[in-house]
């Protein structure tokens, strides 16, 4: 395994490699650099551990998705701020020599502009110029940012499983024997496969090693380890520990972090390793601990664990395993991921959905829930597919759907669509940085605000912004697939997507079966609800003139409290009220349908809008002036298609009725969070269990509980220190309570709690 | 004639006010004046203003649009005084405040305007065996909306649920009779003397509308505000084992500890409340100790609630 060496000697070992077959077919090419990344990419094991695979993060490296200069990269990137770092200190350490010095600045240079990102940014269209954002988010104050990653894969592992490595390998080079015109791409994988394979052998010999000098318990892993590595070097894994180390290894060497529907191709190995007596459950859980603990350390980010649901193969043995993953979820209470979620339906064994429960009584915010009768159905409308298909959907990160196996569906803009309000009522300035932006900095022609007399032209005009930056989204997406496709075939990945190896195609380059793609909006319940007052206000009571609430907005406020009282008191979506409701559902139809509707305008096959939210609607808020519902400039917008914080008051049945008006079969994913105490819980008939019956029933598809006192939050503020394992549910993800930053805190904290 | 009731508040997706998730409807106005009181704006039978103190920037708005001028500031702006007496009700001060700290408690609503509210929640009742409650302040005191409105919940077939002092009389009771499932029925005192002095009115009626809904074979649940140094007595627990006792037909006793949520909304209306000790959780076991080894038959239907 690799042993720590000279500073940067990885990222020059790949460089060079890139630059010596720059000539060549990409596959080629990044065969080639993924031979040098794999074997320089894996180090040794931890002490503790049951699965070999572990790896060190070099700076430069061909992934779908690396975190890097406070952004995400994709394909062939380099981290610069951490190269730069390295390079001072080679610059002081004396044992590195001028040469060095000056390869380590050559290859900074030459990925400044070869990188990725660079090239995807290269090819922006001159009508984006202005209303485009930065790539930097976080500082950045626009609509639409870029977001440059591939995320979100789910490999069919049963494949994996089944032909092993070396099946892998061998059938890609029958392949290329066949179809002389895309044997590069065939032997690509082969060679590939053969890296991976190199790297079990290398872990192989390294356990045995180990085991020599380990004291007798730990010889007993390290042998047991070392004979499951040689089993699954060259054949297909027969048993649960060989199926775990293959994925390991296989996941860590393409950086793929998503497990997904681990039950339903991980079921058959537990069953049968247990009736054959080869494991016990108490293996099963301290091997798959293991496992999830590698994947998280190794990941750094979103990762997902999906069990239940419609469409498994061997239903009854992935329940087992289901449950044995919930055995897994209690052992790692303070572990955040990977995110275990679980997925059910009417059909489905009804002890699998009351053990998920019984846990999330108990505080733990996983598994979440996602409900397949209402999923599927919408899978099958939102991304036009067979219910077969449908069935295998899945989901990543915050909650974003795809489709396992057949599809990608990584979000590559978020759209704020609080702050194109803002546009549309300072006529396309951004009153944050003076430029103009939107349709008429393209040099279309567009209405100005002056010139709109009811509240049916606001709608149309903030559509017709809207339905703008979708088409930015669009093209973006589009432009991020062709240029990542133009310079890799993601070997690892196509290997086990599906159409791929049959077609002979990369999955970027009309391979995939389905080429789907996402975008991330924000502050979908802030732009309604500040309809809604709009509505209100300025069209029904006259109480307020359109110049008026620009110049309230303006000055936040200030000065301004009796408007600000005004638009506080309109009604707000998440009170079952018919009107506020009525507009949040016209312009959720309305966004979900024109981001869908890009399908059309774009060689994707789905294009689809995903709610969901990290605390990105409390970064995003930050460049947001006050809103017209009433919301101070620079505070949190709302989150995923849940009410404003405290802004649903009349009881967690009116709020079930209003989020269950929104339809699911028009997105690729939507956050509902709902604060629970746990009295909820308590009893023989749980309130809890009424409420989320009736959510479900009803069309509710998915939903982010956090069972905490809202006691408990407020004296945590205070005294953190007693309140460690405090843990909330934010939108996409889980934290302690006490780890979140300020903003993010009085975010949760001031959503209603039930 | 129209009918209408006064409502103060209506709370879907309530778990506190009987079976299940429930929608309840307060009423506004009590013929008791029970010290510890709870809900104080619920007493009084007519619209009301309150005055969130919290709330108030003075910005003095109020004071300029008031007609009875009974908003009064110091000339500094250092404090707002409300002449709670002289008010109108005319709810001009509430709309203009821009904090919201002062609104008009009291609303009308008619028994057809209530049950379209109530149905909303019909698939979260029949989850969870909920349904309808009816509290107040004391709902017998408008016996007609509360029959009528009860028989149309009846209709649509949701349960249904009073909660009531039984301080009423006996035409009242037997006008909603046939139209409740369930009554959650308070037992405060067991003392003519200590109802004179805290609830201020007499227990005779109360005990004897208890007798008439449990005969009738009602469902009855006793709730029990144990208020420390006033009802935390073991005569008085004797004396709720006696009525479980006495009436089989009573499910259970609820103990419900006193809390001191009720004060800051006395002061919004203008009154000084009266302050009791909150018991500690040992007292709290004390007394579930205390039922539980009374060896009395009834103990078993004792229940600490809230």
């Amino acid at each position: 395994m690799y042993q720590s060496g000279r500073l940067l000697e990885r990222e020059l070992a790949f460089t060079e490699c890139y630059r010596k077959n720059a000539m060549e077919d990409k596959a080629v090419r990044e065969s080639r650099c993924m031979e040098v990344q794999i074997s320089t990419y894996f180090v040794s094991p931890e002490e503790g551990d049951l699965i070999a695979g572990r790896i060190s993060r070099p700076y430069v490296v061909f992934a779908p998705c690396l975190e890097g200069d406070g952004i995400d990269k994709v394909g062939y990137c380099i981290n610069e701020t951490a190269c730069r770092q390295l390079a001072e200190r080679i610059k002081e350490d004396a044992s590195y020599d001028e040469g060095y010095r000056l390869r380590v600045q050559n290859m900074i240079d030459f990925w400044r502009t070869e990188n990725t990102n660079t090239k995807i940014r290269r090819r922006f269209p001159a009508w984006w110029e202005g209303s485009m954002g930065g790539d930097a988010y976080n500082t950045d104050n626009a609509a639409i940012h870029p977001l440059y990653r591939l995320a979100g894969v789910n490999l069919d592992f049963r494949k994996l499983f089944s032909l092993g490595i070396c099946g892998l390998r061998d059938e890609a080079l029958r392949y290329a024997a066949g179809r002389m015109e895309q044997a590069s791409f065939y032997e690509g994988i082969a060679a590939v496969m053969e890296a991976v394979r190199g790297v079990i052998l290398d872990y192989r010999k390294e356990a045995l090693a180990l085991a020599a000098q380990a004291n007798e318990e730990r010889r007993v892993q390290l042998m047991q380890m070392a004979e499951v590595l040689e089993n699954v070097a060259d054949k297909p894994p027969v048993t649960m520990r060989e199926a775990v180390q293959l994925q390991c290894i296989y996941m860590l060497a393409c950086r793929c972090v998503e497990i997904g529907r681990i039950d339903d191709y991980m079921g058959d190995f537990y069953v049968r390793d247990l009736k054959a007596g080869r494991i016990t459950k108490d293996e099963a859980v301290a091997l798959l601990n293991n496992f999830f603990s590698i994947i998280e350390t190794q990941s750094g980010r979103d990762t997902r664990v999906i069990i239940g649901g419609m469409g498994r193969r061997s239903e009854k043995a992935a329940d087992s395993f289901a449950m044995l993953v919930m055995d897994v979820l209690e052992v790692r209470k303070d572990h955040f991921y990977p995110q275990i979620s679980l997925r059910f339906c009417k059909d489905m064994n009804q002890a699998v959905y009351d053990r998920a429960l019984e846990i999330i009584a108990g505080g733990c915010t996983f598994p979440m829930l996602y409900n397949d009768d209402v999923n599927v159905p919408s899978v099958m409308r939102a991304m036009d597919v067979p219910r077969k298909v449908a069935q295998q959907y899945s989901f990543f990160g915050c909650g974003e759907y795809m489709l396992a196996r057949k599809s990608i569906g990584t979000p590559n803009t978020a759209l704020n669509v609080a702050k194109i309000l803002e546009l549309v009522l300072h006529d396309g300035i951004n009153p944050a940085t003076g430029r103009l932006c939107g349709p008429a900095a393209a040099g279309r022609p567009v209405r100005r605000l002056a010139d709109i007399r009811d509240f049916r032209e606001l709608m149309e005009l903030v559509e017709e912004y809207l339905s703008f930056f979708i088409d930015i989204s669009g093209g973006f997406e589009e432009l991020l697939y062709d240029v990542c496709g133009e310079e890799a075939c993601f070997l690892q990945y196509s290997a086990l997507l599906d159409d791929c190896m049959a077609k002979g195609k990369p999955m970027l380059g009309g391979g995939l079966a389905h080429l789907g793609g996402t975008v991330e909006t924000y502050g979908n319940i802030t732009l309604a609800d500040s309809m809604t007052a709009i509505a209100h206000t300025v069209y029904q009571n006259h109480t307020i003139g359109m110049e008026r609430l620009v110049e309230a907005l303006d000055r936040n406020f200030d000065g301004y409290e009796e408007e600000r009282r005004l638009l506080l008191a309109a009604p707000k979506f998440g009170n079952d009220h018919e009107e506020a409701d009525a507009i949040a559902v016209r312009l959720h139809e309305f966004i979900c349908g024109t981001i869908r509707n890009q399908r059309t305008k774009t060689r994707m096959d789905s294009f689809l809008a995903v709610i969901i939210n990290n605390n990105m609607n409390s970064t995003l808020g930050r460049f947001v002036g006050a809103t017209p519902d009433g919301r101070l400039a620079g505070t949190f917008l709302s989150n995923g298609v849940s009410p404003y914080n405290g802004q649903d008051r009349e009881g967690v049945t009116a709020l079930i009725r209003s989020l269950t008006k929104m339809d699911t079969s028009i997105h690729a994913g939507g956050n509902q969070n709902m604060k629970f105490s746990p009295r909820m819980f308590r009893g023989e008939n749980p309130p809890a269990r009424a409420f989320l019956s009736v959510f479900f029933a009803g069309g509710g598809q998915q939903v982010n509980l956090s069972v905490v006192d809202q006691e408990d939050m407020e004296d945590a503020l205070i005294h953190p220190e007693c309140h460690e394992n405090l843990t909330v549910r934010v939108g996409g993800f889980t934290a302690r309570f006490i780890d979140l930053d300020e903003r993010t805190q009085k975010d949760v904290l001031s959503r209603t709690a039930y | 004639m129209k009918m209408e009731a006064l409502l103060i508040d209506i709370q879907r997706g309530s778990l506190n006010d009987g079976p299940g998730i429930r929608t309840t409807f307060f009423l506004k106005g009590c013929p008791l004046r029970c010290s510890w009181c709870h809900n104080p704006e619920s007493q009084k039978a007519a619209p009301q203003l309150s005055f969130h103190r919290e709330r108030c920037t003075l910005c003095g708005r109020c004071r300029e649009i008031c007609p009875a001028r009974v908003h009064r500031m110091e000339p500094d702006r250092a404090s707002h005084q409300v002449d709670f007496e002289d008010c109108l009700k005319c709810g001009a001060c509430a709309a203009v405040c821009p904090t919201n700290a002062m609104k008009v408690i009291g609303r009308a609503c008619t028994p057809e305007e209530a049950v379209e509210i109530a149905v909303k929640d019909r698939e979260f009742y029949e989850q969870s065996g909920g349904g309808v409650t009816l509290s107040g302040g004391e709902p017998l005191t408008q016996p007609d909306f509360s029959a009528a409105f009860l028989s149309l919940c009846q209709d649509e077939m949701m349960h249904t649920c009073m909660e009531t002092s039984g301080y009423a009389g006996k035409a009242a009771v037997e006008k909603v009779l046939p139209y409740v499932d369930l009554f959650y029925f308070d037992w405060k005192v067991s003392t003519e003397e200590l109802a004179g002095e805290y609830l201020g009115v007499p227990l005779a009626p109360i005990l004897e509308n208890l007798k008439l809904l449990c005969r009738a074979g009602k469902e009855v649940v006793l709730r029990c505000p144990i208020i420390p140094g006033v009802n935390d007595r073991e005569a008085h627990f004797r004396k709720i084992l006696s009525l479980l006792e006495e009436f089989p037909g009573i499910q259970e006793a609820q103990l419900l500890p006193y809390h001191d949520f009720g004060t800051g909304k006395s002061r919004n209306i203008g009154r000084q409340p009266s302050v009791f000790p909150v018991p500690s959780r040992e007292e709290k076991e004390e007394w579930e100790a205390w039922f539980s080894q009374s060896g009395a038959a009834g103990a078993k239907r004792v229940r600490l609630a809230g």
